[in-house]
């Protein structure tokens, strides 16, 4: 059974590898991180966490030396002359262990310049145009050059945004979608993302088949931008207006913001005084997940009758009401219909998006905090289960 | 008044990034030293903000009239009984003592001396946290509220070294409870305007004696007698909805922990639910609540208020915090992770 160590191993794409590799390999898995702090959350949970010291030779040594596989999910800032040569004394004694006999780093697509800068999506030649971008780059001509000289196999996977539950480019695309900040030019360009799950999987095959050289990692088939964002409004119970309103009709205004908090609000009240909210169906709807809610802030408070007007279309029955009690500015209009579902944005599967779904559910509701409150402190053999 | 003069002890970065910028703009005070033990760090710091004097050592630091307490919890005492016996007032980063037994002993020294003491518990100036509690008083008298405060902020990475203080139980009170939910618990009970607090059950998990996620419930009495339930939850393991909620009935007023959250009003029973943005970005706001606590640190002091300084340094927030890591009486459980390294 190989023993697979994983450097920066507090980080979101290290925890979530580590789960999957120790969940469908036969493998012994170590993370391996930098602050004994950072351990807290691992341990939590049952991972297995080393801390060590980089500027330690010795402390390198002690926890690489058991290792078959290394693979490297950390960044280190490349910014002065001494990050390089901390940098240089890490991949040395790592690569120089008799026992590493693969070693895996992580880069990023970043070595190719911005994608939203050059207005396509282009992979033929590194040329970084951001400091992150120049940084990996920099890191992965270091470890080539390391690798060669120890005659180790190595493989760079440049990896595209990893999105999903728990990765931080998931959380800015919903604070996007809730600010509606979205860059309306970029979204029909091709994206570079991939799931976390698929990354997983990718970089878990590569070990396998001890795939070596250079490879970029991106989901597949390749999403438009606007399919990624969809994944995620999904989530968010947010609908697109151009999902829901039938062809030909036209908003009244761009939404340009939407509110979870009202979301939650509205749920509850279409759940608890249906009468008093007006569903609006569509004759062929095109989004059913139970109750759908589209938030359209208007610059002036309209009349129903004046948004059944602009809204309204032959075929089509849909209602509006007001949210707000002062004559604000929020309309809300709402789907209730079984039926078939948007079709899917990405190749991630169902289990991905109810996962994703449920985190922003823990995260957005205050009810979530009481139910993990009360079920935390009703686990009577909560402490020994951890402490084992 | 006369021009106040003022010393800093603690050259660390919430000093060099606001106290230090704030303190010396405003009118009627001059800071006349930093204290540091990193002698080099207050002598670079004093260069950055042209303060004259710097010293490694508080015995050392010459007279002034009130001090800035910027140093971790677990230091404060000494540093405390000191300041009282050289008769300074002093304002104290939160929270302001780890047990409410050192908190109460801080107090009476103060008081012995006449001396005014403050703590930082700047999210009480937070514009979220005055209308929330607006809205909370309007609401009628008698009228069941309840409420859920929870943070979390899952470990990512960390800038800091293995010495860091956050890393030291000790140094730092115990860990993210004292760090974190200190500001958070004082923000619910300056909403609510509590007066006495009762912890029911709780839950605390540390790893090396650090604690990083706790969870509890209890209750909250308010002015007119009225009890409040609430949850709490903390972490630093997991990610969950972070605010401040409290229901009234149907109605609840929310807000998030951020300088500019909006308050969201809300009514289960019908579609009614209306937000109010911040007037301030969130930089702005933070500034201007760190310099609403220091003036009214400074009016005390013109005043010689010294009948406020419990409210002032939330001795009912440490009595929360306290009353968590005594475990209640027993009635909590603290799950240690020692083992698992």
């Amino acid at each position: 059974m190989p023993t697979i160590v994983l450097l920066g191993g507090a980080g979101q794409i290290a925890w979530r590898l580590a789960d999957w590799l120790q969940s469908h390999d036969s493998c012994r898995v170590e993370a391996l991180c930098r602050h004994h702090l950072l351990m807290g959350p691992h341990v939590a949970f049952g991972r297995t966490v080393r801390v060590f010291d980089e500027n330690d030779e010795r402390s390198i040594r002690e926890n690489v030396g058991d290792a078959d596989i290394v693979i490297d999910c950390s960044f280190s800032q490349l910014r002065r002359s001494t990050d390089e040569v901390r940098l240089r004394r890490l991949y040395n004694e790592i690569l120089s262990a008799p026992s590493v006999r693969y070693f895996v780093h992580l880069s990023s697509i970043a070595v190719y310049g911005e994608t939203s800068r050059k207005g396509q999506l282009s992979f033929e030649k590194p040329a970084p145009d951001t400091v992150y971008g120049t940084q990996k780059l920099r890191t992965e001509k270091l470890i080539r050059s390391i690798a060669s000289t120890y005659q180790k196999p190595v493989l760079i996977v440049r990896l595209g945004h990893v999105y999903g539950s728990w990765m931080s480019w998931s959380m800015t695309w919903v604070e996007m979608l809730m600010k509606g900040d979205i860059d309306s030019q970029c979204r029909s360009m091709p994206s570079n993302a991939v799931h976390i799950r698929q990354a997983c999987a990718a970089i878990a095959g590569a070990i396998k088949n001890r795939t070596v050289g250079t490879w970029n990692l991106i989901g597949s088939p390749n999403a438009i931008w606007d399919e990624v964002l969809e994944w995620h409004r999904r989530a968010l119970q947010l609908v697109s207006p151009e999902k829901i309103l039938p062809s030909g009709v036209r908003l009244a205004a761009e939404p340009r913001r939407y509110s979870t908090n009202i979301v939650r609000t509205l749920m509850n009240a279409l759940r608890m005084s249906r009468s008093k909210i007006i569903a609006a169906v569509l004759e062929n709807p095109p989004i059913a997940n139970g109750i759908q809610l589209a938030l359209y802030r208007f610059p002036f408070m309209p009349s129903v009758s004046s948004l059944k007007d602009r809204f309204g279309s032959p075929g089509v029955e849909a209602y509006f009401g007001s949210v707000t009690p002062d004559s604000s500015y929020l309309v809300f209009d709402s789907i209730e219909i079984p039926g078939p579902t948007l079709g899917e944005p990405s190749p991630t599967t169902e289990t991905d998006f109810d996962e994703f779904a449920q985190m922003l559910r823990m995260m957005l509701c205050p009810e979530s905090v009481q139910h993990f409150v009360h079920e935390q402190l009703n686990q009577k053999d909560h402490g020994s289960c951890i402490d084992n | 008044m006369k021009e106040l003069s003022v010393g800093i002890i603690g050259c660390g970065e919430i000093t060099e990034q606001f106290h230090l910028p704030i303190l010396r703009k405003l009118k009627g005070l001059r800071i006349s030293w930093l204290c540091d033990i990193n002698i080099q760090r207050a002598i670079q710091i004093a260069q950055r903000f042209e303060v004259s004097s710097s010293y490694c050592s508080l015995e050392e630091c010459s007279e002034v009239d009130a001090v800035l307490v910027a140093t971790p919890v677990g230091t404060r005492r000494k540093i405390l009984t000191t300041i009282n016996g050289r008769g300074w007032h002093s304002f104290c980063e939160k929270p302001f003592a780890d047990r409410t037994e050192a908190h109460e002993f801080m107090l009476n020294g103060a008081e012995r001396s006449s001396l005014v003491v403050a703590c930082g518990y700047m999210r009480r100036y937070y514009w979220a946290t005055r209308v929330a509690s607006e809205f909370i008083k309007s609401w009628a008298e008698g009228e069941t509220l309840r409420a859920v405060a929870s943070d979390c902020q899952r470990l990512k990475r960390s800038p800091h070294g293995g010495n860091w203080y956050l890393s030291n139980a000790a140094l730092s009170g115990g860990g993210f409870l004292m760090e974190t939910g200190s500001h958070l618990i004082d923000q619910l009970f300056s909403i609510v305007g509590a007066i006495d607090v009762k912890i029911e059950r709780f839950s605390q998990k540390r790893v090396n004696t650090v604690d990083f996620e706790t969870v509890a419930i209890g209750s909250m009495r308010d002015v007119s007698g009225r009890t409040i339930p609430f949850e709490f939850a903390l972490s630093r393991f997991r990610d969950f909805w972070s605010g401040i909620t409290v229901k009234a009935g149907t109605r609840s007023v929310e807000l998030n922990l951020r300088p500019d959250s909006p308050i969201v009003l809300n009514n289960s029973a019908g579609p009614t639910c209306c937000t109010f943005p911040a007037p301030r970005i969130a930089m702005t706001a933070l500034v201007e609540a760190y310099t609403a606590q220091f003036l009214e640190f400074l009016k005390r002091i013109e005043h010689n208020d010294v009948a406020s300084n419990e409210t002032a340094t939330g001795l009912l927030t440490t009595r929360f915090l306290s009353e968590c890591y005594q475990q209640n009486g027993g009635s909590g459980e603290i799950c240690s992770l020692e083992r698992a390294f």
